[in-house]
C-alpha cells in the first residue's frame, strides 16, 4: 500500500481554508480509495511542522483542541534520502518513527505553499508530489509575470502597467501619465502576489488612482494597473492533466451579495443537510452556475483560453482558470490561476462526472506520472574538472 | 484472541444493556433470544457486536428489564459473596461466581420474559383481540386485508393514500402487522371510517386465520409470497397455506392476488383473481414508462380511461398501482380523485427511494428484502439512464434452506442487470452470489467493502453527477 503525505495549513491568509481542503475534499477521498495510507502533516501559523493521525479530525481545530495539540505533540523532522522521510520522536525514551513516503499531496492555499515554496523543497527531495511545479506556482502567484507569460503565447488579458515600488516612486507624474495616454478608465488597481481581493480597488478617475496604488503598494513591492472589462461575466474553469488535459465545466460563480446561497447550499453535501465542510475559496463567491449560463461559442471560447492558459504557465496536475468576460463584445479575457482550488472545487467535478475518489485518484496517478517521466531526463554528467583542480 | 476478546466482552459492565437490545430486537421473545445468544456464544463474537447499527431504546419495558437485571445481578453477589465467605472456598469460588454472572443473568432475562410472556401478556394480548373483534364486527366501513410476503406496507400505503382522495380511510400504522397492533388499532377508530385497511404479517403458521378471524376483511389482496419467515415456517408450501387460508373468510371474487409472484402462482386456485403490470379486474395499462422521478402509464377499461403518474420507482410498481385505481374505481371514486390520489404516492423511507447526493442519483432500497423486489430493483436500474451504475448490497437474510439458491438467482440478477460497479459485503453470502456473477458472464468492477457502515459513510465520495446508485438490503445486526 503506497504512503501519501497530505501537508496542509501553512503561514497564510488561506490558513484555515487549506484545512478544510485537505481534511474533507483529499483525506476522506483517498481513504476511501483503500488504496493509500494518508499521513496528514499540519503546518501551523508559526510554520511549525506536525505529523499525527488526530490531525484528520476537523474538530481538533474547531474545538481549539489544536493549540493543546501542539503545546505536547512534537515537531516534524524531514530527511531528504533521495525520497522524502517523515521523522519524529516518539513517546519512548530515544527511539523515532520513521515514514517513507510515496507520494505527496499539497494541498496549501496561498502563500509559503501553493506559491512553490513548498514544490521547491518536494523536488528537492525527489518524491513525487501532485500539482503544480515550483515554476507554474510561482507565475500564478504573480498577476503580473502569469499575464506577461500568457500573453507570449496569444493570450488576451487586460490592458496593463506594472511596476514595483521604488520604480513608483521615483517618478509618481510619469507613471500616472503613461498611465492616462494608454489606459481607459475605469481601471483596476492591484498589488501583484496577493490573493482574496486584499489590496484591489477599482477607479473611475486620476485622483482614486493615486490611492489605489498607494493601497496596492502598501500589500506588496509590486502592483499593476489594468483596464476594466466591461459588460463583465466572471467564469472559471478547472483543469487537470499534465499533457492530455481534461476540463471540468465552465462555471459562473455569481456575486457573494446575491442573497442567502453559498456554494454549501447550492453544491456540497446535498441531502445531508448543512453541514459546513467545504465550500470553494470561502466568503470570496457566492453559489455559482454549473454550466456557467454563458452562449455555446463563449463557452467554447472560455475553455479554449482556459486551456490555453493552463499549458503556457506550464500547469500540471490541478489548477483553476478563472476568466473575465465582455458580454457585449463576446471578447473573453484571462485573470488569474489558481494552482490549487480550494477543496479542489469537487462541486464542479462532480457535476461533470467525477467523483471526490475519481479525481482525487487521477491526480495521484498523474503525480507519479510526471515523476517516473522526469527519472528518465539525466541531470547528472561526470566531468574531470574536481581532478584538474 | 477472538475467542478471548469474546469471552471476555461478556464481562462489561454494561452486559445488561446488551441483553436488553437483544431481547427488544426480537421482541421479548425467549426463544429467539434463547436462538440469538446461542449463536452468538457458538460463533465467538463479543457481546458487543450485537449492537454496532441500532441502539437498545429505553422503553419502559426495556428500562425495567435492565434494572431487573441489574438488580439481579446484584443479589446474586450479594448472596453469592456470603455463600463464599461461609463456605470457605473463596478465592476460586469468587471467581467462578463472578465468571457465571453475566450467563445466569443471561438465563434469568430469558426465564423473565417467559414468565411475563405467559402470565401479564398473553391473557391481557386475548382481552384485547375479543375486544377489537367486537369493534370491527360493528364497523360499517369497507374493510381491506393485506397479507403477503413482501410488499405488504407499500399496498396498504397506496391504498391509503389514493382511497384518501374521497374518502375517509384508516390504516393500521407503520409496519404494525401483528395482532396487538391490530387490536391498538381497533380501539384507535371512531367508527365512521369509510374505509378500514389492516396489514396482516404472517409470523409463524396460523397467524393469517387469526387475524382474518379478528378483522372479517371484506376484500384481501395477497402481494406476494417468497422465502422470507422461514424459521418459523417448516417450508415455502407452510407459508403459502397460511396466506391462502384468508380463502375461508373473504369470497374468491374479492381475494385479489399478485400475478407477479411466480412462487404464489404455483399454490394459486383456478378461479383467482390476479392483478399483474398488465392490468387487472378488467382494466388494462399501457404506456408504462418508468424514469428516476416515477413511473407513468395508462389504465383502460371499455370507454373509460386514466392517465396515472406515481412517484414510485419501477415498472414492477404498475401491478399495485392499477390494482388500487381499480379498487378504487370499484369503491366508486371519480377519475379526477384516483387520478389525483395516484399523483400523491411517493417513495417511502427506504424503499426504492432515489436522494440526490453530491449530482448523483441514490436508489435507497434498504428495506427490501426479498429475491423478487430486489430483482425488480435491478429490472429497474438496469432501464434507467446514467453514465455509470452502481449495485450495493449484502445478500439477503432469514433465508433457511433456501439460502444458496436465492443468492444464486440474486447474482444472475445482478449479472443480467450489469451494472458497471457492484459492492458485495464480505459476508457469508458474498461467495454465493459472487460464483453466480461471474457464472453467468459478469465482467464489469466487483468490489468487496468488510466494513459495510464505513462504505456507506464514504458513498459521498465514490458518487458524481451521472451516477445511479441503488443499495438493497441492509444487513440487520441479528444476522451479522
Ligand atoms: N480587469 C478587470 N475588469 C473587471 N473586473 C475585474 C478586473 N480585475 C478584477 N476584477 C474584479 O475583481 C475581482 C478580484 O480580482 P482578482 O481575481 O484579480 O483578485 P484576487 O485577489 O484573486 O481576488 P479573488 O480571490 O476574490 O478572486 C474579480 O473577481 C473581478 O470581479
Ligand atoms: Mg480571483
Amino acid at each position: 500500500m503506497k504512503t501519501i503525505a497530505v501537508i496542509f495549513g501553512s503561514r497564510s491568509a488561506e490558513h484555515d481554508i487549506s484545512i478544510v481542503t485537505a481534511l474533507s475534499a483529499i483525506i476522506k477521498p483517498l481513504e476511501a480509495t483503500k488504496k493509500y495510507k494518508i499521513e496528514a502533516v499540519y503546518i501551523a501559523k508559526d510554520g511549525s511542522w506536525y505529523w499525527d493521525e488526530k490531525l484528520k479530525d476537523i474538530k481538533l481545530y474547531q474545538s481549539g483542541a489544536i493549540d493543546e495539540f501542539m503545546r505536547k505533540a512534537p515537531k516534524v523532522q524531514l530527511q531528504f534520502d533521495n525520497g522524502l522521510t517523515l521523522v519524529k520522536s516518539s513517546q519512548f525514551a530515544g527511539r523515532k518513527a520513521y515514514k517513507k513516503i510515496d507520494v505527496v499531496f499539497p494541498a496549501t492555499h496561498g502563500t509559503h505553499g501553493e506559491d512553490g515554496e513548498l514544490m521547491g523543497l518536494l523536488e528537492m527531495a525527489n518524491v513525487p508530489y501532485v500539482g503544480c511545479d515550483v515554476p507554474s506556482s510561482a507565475v500564478a502567484m504573480d498577476k503580473v509575470l502569469s499575464k506577461l507569460q500568457t500573453q507570449a503565447y496569444g493570450i488576451v488579458s487586460p490592458k496593463m502597467k506594472f511596476f514595483t515600488k521604488s520604480e513608483y516612486s521615483e517618478n509618481v507624474e510619469g507613471w500616472l501619465k503613461a498611465i492616462k495616454t494608454d489606459l481607459k478608465m475605469p481601471l483596476f488597481v492591484k498589488p501583484a502576489r496577493l490573493g482574496s481581493s486584499i489590496g484591489i480597488t477599482r477607479v473611475e478617475n486620476e485622483k482614486e488612482l493615486v490611492n489605489a496604488i498607494e493601497v496596492a503598494l502598501h500589500y506588496d513591492e509590486k502592483a499593476l494597473v489594468e483596464e476594466a472589462v466591461a459588460n463583465l461575466i466572471e467564469v472559471t474553469v478547472p483543469i487537470i492533466g499534465n499533457d492530455e488535459l481534461i476540463p471540468a465545466s465552465v462555471e459562473q460563480p455569481l456575486p457573494k451579495d446575491d442573497g442567502v446561497f453559498d456554494f454549501e447550499t447550492k453544491y456540497m453535501n446535498q441531502g445531508k443537510g448543512g453541514k459546513k465542510m467545504s465550500g470553494g475559496k470561502a466568503g470570496a463567491q457566492g453559489y455559482s452556475k454549473i454550466p456557467a449560463d454563458i452562449s455555446k461559442d463563449l463557452y467554447d471560447k472560455s475553455l479554449e483560453t482556459a486551456l490555453g492558459v493552463y499549458k503556457a504557465v506550464g500547469c500540471q496536475g490541478i489548477a483553476r482558470i478563472d476568466l473575465l468576460i465582455d458580454s457585449k463584445a463576446k471578447k473573453v479575457y484571462f485573470n488569474e490561476i489558481n494552482p490549487l482550488p480550494g477543496s479542489l472545487y469537487n462541486h464542479n467535478w462532480r457535476a461533470s462526472g467525477w467523483s471526490n475518489v475519481d479525481l482525487v485518484t487521477r491526480l495521484v496517478d498523474l503525480a507519479e506520472e510526471r515523476w517516473n517521466a522526469k527519472q528518465k531526463l539525466t541531470t547528472t554528467f561526470s566531468t574531470n574538472f574536481l581532478k584538474q583542480f | 484472541m477472538k475467542t478471548l476478546r469474546a469471552f471476555l466482552s461478556y464481562y462489561s459492565p454494561k452486559f445488561p444493556l446488551y441483553f436488553a437490545y437483544m431481547l427488544q430486537q426480537v421482541e421479548y421473545d425467549p426463544k429467539k433470544f434463547h436462538e440469538w445468544s446461542g449463536r452468538l456464544l457458538r460463533n465467538t463474537q463479543t457481546l458487543q457486536s450485537v449492537a454496532t447499527r441500532k441502539r437498545l431504546v429505553m422503553t419502559r419495558r426495556a428500562k425495567l428489564l435492565v434494572l431487573a437485571t441489574y438488580g439481579f445481578a446484584t443479589i446474586f453477589i450479594i448472596l453469592y459473596a456470603w455463600l463464599v465467605l461461609v463456605l470457605d472456598f473463596r478465592i476460586l469460588a469468587l471467581l467462578i461466581g463472578i465468571l457465571a454472572l453475566p450467563h445466569v443473568s443471561r438465563y434469568f432475562l430469558e426465564f423473565t420474559a417467559y414468565v411475563a410472556q405467559n402470565l401479564i401478556i398473553a391473557p391481557e394480548q386475548k382481552r384485547m383481540t375479543e375486544e377489537a373483534a367486537r369493534i370491527f364486527a360493528d364497523h360499517t366501513g369497507v374493510k381491506i386485508a393485506v397479507l403477503g410476503s413482501y410488499g405488504k406496507t407499500t399496498m396498504k400505503e397506496l391504498l391509503a393514500t389514493i382511497l384518501s382522495q374521497g374518502k375517509k380511510v384508516a390504516a393500521t400504522p407503520g409496519n404494525m402487522n401483528v395482532s396487538t397492533s391490530h387490536a391498538r388499532f381497533a380501539r384507535s377508530l371512531k367508527g365512521d371510517e369509510d374505509v378500514l385497511i389492516v396489514e396482516f404479517g404472517e409470523g409463524e403458521p396460523g397467524d393469517i386465520e387469526r387475524m382474518a378471524q379478528m378483522f372479517k376483511p371484506d376484500y384481501a389482496i395477497i402481494t406476494g409470497l417468497a422465502p422470507n419467515h422461514l424459521d418459523y415456517y417448516p417450508d415455502l408450501k407452510a407459508v403459502a397455506k397460511d396466506l391462502l387460508s384468508i380463502y375461508d373468510f373473504v369470497p374468491a371474487d374479492k381475494v385479489l392476488v399478485s400475478g407477479e409472484s411466480k412462487m404464489l402462482k404455483d399454490f394459486l386456485p383456478k378461479a383467482a383473481h390476479v392483478f399483474t403490470t398488465g392490468g387487472t379486474l378488467g382494466w388494462k395499462t399501457s404506456n408504462i414508462k418508468p424514469t428516476i422521478a416515477g413511473v407513468t402509464f395508462d389504465l383502460n377499461k371499455a370507454k373509460s380511461q386514466f392517465k396515472l403518474a406515481s412517484g414510485l420507482l419501477g415498472r414492477y410498481q404498475v401491478a399495485p398501482l392499477a390494482l388500487v385505481a381499480a379498487l378504487a374505481d370499484k369503491l366508486g371514486m371519480s377519475k379526477s380523485d384516483i387520478e389525483a390520489g395516484m399523483k400523491k404516492t411517493a417513495p417511502f423511507q427506504h424503499r426504492m427511494q432515489p436522494r440526490l447526493i453530491n449530482g448523483a442519483w441514490l436508489i435507497d432500497d434498504a428495506y427490501n428484502g426479498n429475491l423478487e423486489g430486489m430483482q425488480a430493483g435491478l429490472k429497474l436500474l438496469a432501464e434507467l439512464p446514467a453514465k455509470r451504475k452502481w449495485y450495493v448490497t449484502p445478500g439477503l437474510v432469514d433465508q433457511g434452506v433456501e439460502t444458496v439458491r436465492v443468492h444464486k438467482e440474486l447474482g444472475k440478477a445482478i449479472a443480467e442487470s450489469n451494472p458497471n460497479i457492484v459492492v458485495l459485503m464480505n459476508n457469508s453470502a458474498r461467495p454465493i452470489i459472487e460464483e453466480a456473477m461471474l457464472n453467468e458472464g459478469f465482467k464489469n468492477e466487483l468490489r468487496v467493502e468488510t466494513n459495510p457502515l464505513d462504505f456507506y459513510v464514504q458513498i459521498e465520495h465514490l458518487v458524481a453527477s451521472g451516477d445511479v446508485l441503488l443499495m438493497q438490503n441492509d444487513w440487520t445486526d441479528n444476522y451479522s
